[in-house]
């Protein structure tokens, strides 16, 4: 099996914090990757990594590798990077402009004007987002006016009209209640076939239900990472094991 | 690997390079573009200064005789005329602090009982209403405070001087210019004072009433001493812009050629209305010494400023 | 004892208080009231200056015209057959105003002293002075304060007229109402995109250093500079460089347009700023995760949410144009006029007023009533500021 990425011995400051520790294992290709552990312990930073948003942070310092198939992400354009790893967040952030406009703006910030290519792509999307049913009436209609739950699909919809091997989840369904949840869930189940998906939850259950490997973290550091059934049927670290039986978290 | 780069089919190496450019062009230009609204301020001091002191470096032919200003007597200077030209800024400075302290003497119980009424005292809606009101003064021109000053207030205190028989230049006075420039002061004040006020903890005024003290007590002995400091950030704004202030004071004041005079009957100088009167020509003496009267008016209020930030911090402690 | 004291407290707050409501009232009563029965459409579509013409009969008229019905204060002159009021012209003067013209009358067919051409007056033309001959070869005369009644029996009495001054117009603000606009148009042009611009480096790409907090301490210390100063700087950076790129002389529309533009920066930026503040990081993120440029990020997201933050500093921006004076009086000039042009003189509404102000005889009527405009526009503009800041703040609270 293919690794996307590879994180080698990643250590990450915000300023003087350190907040990433000494981190190190593969995410694999086409598979749901979760990464769980109590909040603030460094799993979204990770993540954030991976498309380098923490450039964004300018008192953010990484050291170690990180490599996407088998370039380091810090020698690849931040640009470039973002076009083939895609990002959905924890809050569903929808431009405030038309369903149809934030489906193809991806797209055309990288240039796509052909109109009919453009409709063609932001349908086919918008269905694998499977939203395309209860909004294809409504495309030019403000997405601020969608249910929260049909805004994340949506989300989601954006970063598939652009194609990426990569999707990156940051507790996509933190926000939402249990049925649009649920949807969401079914979809990461449908996606995992043509995507490589990391998803960072801070619900234990569904990262159970979803992930093919889990990556525990705690404090900064990567406690134990297998796949989603050994971690959870037989945890090595007691650590995870205290984690995961709910005795603290 | 070749149908996985599907993704970013777009975004092809020449595509973000050519982004990645335009990305810093545009940094830059902002940049420089910011730089050059900081840097106006260098300017507008830098060419005042330079133009202003001409005056006592350079000779200016007048009548036939070279003339040059001398610093000294025109910082003392009890006289201000063009023929024979005579300028001294010394009793302008004291006309203008006489006035301007005047008018603070009348501004500042108006507006900071008025924002006290307005926050604690008046009726939800007559508060708003009246702040409204605050609002709308704020937002007069001088030229219309200037006009209703010319118009009205020097014919009220030309009135007043009849009373005390005293003959004043059509009520074109050191009084006309302290009531215009109290009334422009006034909506400044009270806003700041208001925005204090409201800043005032709420617990604490519990905390008084609790104790036995009447509303009015608490309002005057507790709200306004919690909010001394935001109204003295409003007098300071105040005070800036009446010292400031040029087309209104112009317009009443009058222009007396020399001083000072306290006699509030009387016409009066200031710095702006030194500067704005009178303006014929475009070069010479009368012209470029209204550029040094503009460097000691900048002085005025940095000077002005930095005393009274000094004092509000120890009065704050 | 403390009642009484607190009863004395309340009493002067209650007092200071009205103080403002006063303020405003008689103030909006004084314009009103001098301003209200000159603010015409008349007022604001004329010209300042009049056209005068200096007239005389062809020959000597002996012919008698029928009166028309004529209101109270109408007075007929039977040899030439015109009506004749009492009225003032827009500066104030007393004139005799002409409200009707017979057929034939010689007033169609007078002949311009200087031009020698035919000029045919018409009804609204104000007569200032009138010399006349009669019979036996005397010259009398009559003047436009001297009344209309006065004016028509002793145009009875003549037969030619030798020296007549007529002039129709005058005292309109047509030419400062659009140099306001001229001015208003180009210094948004200049202020506003540097203004956008230089908010959106400081809320978007610059770093939280000290060097920052340099700059932005800068560009607030140019909001506390009085605005006599700026008139001060355009007089002597903007004026001569106008002279020398666009060929004017002294002051002109472009030299004020810059001087405004730097009084108005703080502002501009200071309200886009408060703007973009608002944005979302969220939509920020989003975009840049989607792979678009910075730059895109800011054209496509940023600035079409900024557009309410950049109105209310057009609007912002308008108000303080239209009421400025003193800067402008330095960077402009004081010199009224009827033909607008961008390099030459001319002045605002305001500065208007202040040349109406600083003559020899104040014109108050005309002033309050181009008062009444400048009120009347900046408190439109308070208002849908207000509103704006009201939607932009139920916006932040989702």
């Amino acid at each position: 099996m293919n690794n996307v990425f590879s994180v080698k011995n990643v250590d990450l400051f915000y300023g003087e914090k350190h907040v990433l520790k000494n981190v190190s294992f593969d995410i694999p290709e086409k598979q749901v990757t979760a990464f769980i552990g109590p909040s603030g312990c460094g799993k979204s930073t990770l993540l954030r990594c991976f498309n380098r948003m923490n450039d964004l942070i300018p008192s953010c310092n990484i050291k170690g590798e990180i490599h996407f198939h088998d370039r380091s992400v810090q020698e690849i354009n931040p640009i470039e990077l973002r076009t083939r790893v895609g990002m959905v967040f924890q809050n569903p952030n929808p431009f405030p402009m038309s369903i149809f406009d934030n489906v193809a703006y991806g797209p055309r910030c990288q240039g796509m004007k052909n109109k009919k290519e453009i409709n063609d792509l932001v349908v086919d999307s918008l269905k694998k987002a499977s939203l395309y049913e209860e909004v294809k009436d409504r495309l030019k209609d403000n997405a601020l006016g969608l249910s929260g739950g049909q805004q994340q699909r949506l989300c989601i919809a954006r970063c598939i009209a652009m194609k990426p091997e990569v999707i990156l989840m940051d507790e996509p369904t933190s926000a939402l209640d249990p049925i649009a949840t649920l949807k969401i869930e079914e979809l990461i189940n449908v996606l995992k076939e043509e995507y490589t998906i990391v998803i960072v939850t801070h619900n234990m259950q569904q990262a159970s239900r979803i992930s093919d490997y889990t990556a525990f973290f705690m404090l900064g550091e990567v406690i134990e990472f297998s796949s989603t059934i050994s971690l959870f049927k037989n945890p090595k670290n007691k650590k995870t094991e205290d984690y995961i039986t709910g005795r603290f978290g | 690997m070749e149908q996985l780069l599907s993704g970013a089919k777009l975004a092809t190496n020449s595509a973000i390079k050519r982004k990645t450019t335009l990305d810093k062009a545009v940094h830059g230009v902002l940049f420089v573009i910011t730089l050059l609204c900081a840097s106006i301020i260098v300017f507008i001091v830098l060419f005042i200064v330079i133009k202003g002191s001409s005056p006592f470096l350079k000779n200016y032919s007048i009548g036939g005789n070279l003339y040059k200003v001398n610093l000294w007597t025109f910082l003392v200077g009890s006289e201000w005329y063009v023929y024979p030209a005579k300028y001294g800024v010394g009793f302008i400075i004291v006309d203008t602090f006489y006035v301007v302290f005047l008018s603070l003497l009348i501004a500042v119980p108006i507006s900071v009982l008025t924002a006290l009424f307005i926050s604690r005292i008046a009726p939800k809606v007559i508060g708003k209403a009246l702040s409204y009101v605050i609002e709308l003064l704020a937002s007069i021109p001088s030229i219309i405070y200037g006009l209703f000053g010319r118009a009205k207030i020097t014919e009220g205190v030309k009135w007043v001087s009849s009373l005390f028989g005293y003959q004043s230049a059509g009520g074109i006075s050191a009084m006309s210019t302290v009531i215009v420039l109290a009334i422009m002061i006034l909506p400044t004040i009270t806003l700041l004072s208001l925005t204090a006020i409201n800043a005032v903890r709420d617990d604490i005024i519990k905390g008084s009433l609790a104790l036995g003290a009447s509303p009015t007590q608490t309002n005057f002995k507790l709200v306004l001493r919690g909010a001394k400091s935001g109204i003295f950030s409003g007098i300071i704004l105040g005070v800036g812009r009446a010292l400031g202030e040029a087309t209104a004071v112009s317009m009443v004041a009058g222009n007396s050629g020399s001083g000072p005079s306290f006699n509030l009957f009387d016409t009066t100088r200031t710095l702006t209305s030194t500067m704005l009167l009178g303006l014929n020509e475009t070069s010479g003496l009368d012209y470029d010494i209204r550029f040094s009267v503009g460097i000691i008016l900048i002085l005025m209020i940095l000077l002005t400023n930095l005393l009274l930030t000094l004092l509000k911090r120890s009065i704050g402690k | 004892m403390r009642k009484t004291k607190d009863l004395l407290s309340n009493i002067f707050t209650y007092l200071f208080s009205s103080f403002g409501i006063i303020i405003l009232f008689s103030i909006l009563i004084f314009i009103f009231r001098n301003g209200l029965s000159s603010l015409s459409w008349k007022l604001i579509t004329s010209d300042y200056y009049e056209t005068t013409y200096t007239l005389k009969t062809a020959g000597k008229e002996e012919g008698t015209f029928t009166c028309p019905t004529l209101t109270a204060d109408e007075y007929f002159s039977y040899r030439y057959g015109v009506v004749l009021k009492d009225s003032t012209n827009l500066v104030g003067e007393e004139v005799v105003e002409i409200t009707y013209i017979a057929e034939d009358s010689p007033f169609l067919s007078l002949i311009n002293t200087s031009s020698e051409e035919i000029v045919s007056l018409e009804c609204g033309f104000n007569i200032s002075k009138i010399v006349m001959s009669n019979d036996i070869g005397d010259y009398i005369y009559a003047l436009g304060r001297g009344g209309a009644s006065n004016m028509a029996s002793t145009m009875d009495t003549s037969n030619i007229i030798t020296d007549m001054v007529a002039s129709e117009g005058g005292g309109g603000i047509r030419g400062s109402l659009i140099s306001t606009l001229y001015l208003i148009l180009l210094t948004l042009i200049i202020s506003l995109p540097i203004g956008v611009l230089a908010a959106i480096y400081l809320n978007e790409y610059a770093p939280k250093k000290r060097f920052i907090e340099i700059i932005r301490g800068m560009i607030d210390m140019v909001a506390g500079i009085p605005s006599i100063i700026f008139g001060l700087v355009g007089a002597i950076i903007f004026i001569p460089f106008c002279n020398n790129t666009i060929g004017s002389s002294g002051g002109s529309i472009a030299s004020g347009a810059l001087t405004m533009s730097l009084i108005l920066l703080p502002t501009i930026i200071k309200t886009t700023e408060e703007a973009l503040k608002v944005i979302p990081k969220g939509y920020r993120d989003a975009s840049l995760a989607l792979g678009a440029s910075k730059t895109q990020t800011i054209n496509k997201v940023i600035l079409p949410n900024a557009i309410p933050g950049i109105l209310t500093a057009v609007l912002l921006s308008i108000g303080r144009i239209i009421g400025e004076s003193a800067a402008l009086i330095y960077a402009v000039g004081v010199a009224i006029k009827d033909t607008i042009k961008i390099n030459e003189k001319s002045t605002t509404l305001a500065v208007h007023i202040w040349s109406l102000m600083s003559g020899e005889n104040p014109n108050i009527a005309t002033s309050c009533a181009i008062s009444i405009i400048i009120l009347l526009v900046v408190f439109t503009l308070n208002v849908i500021v207000k509103l704006i800041s009201k939607k932009l703040n139920k916006m932040e609270v989702k």
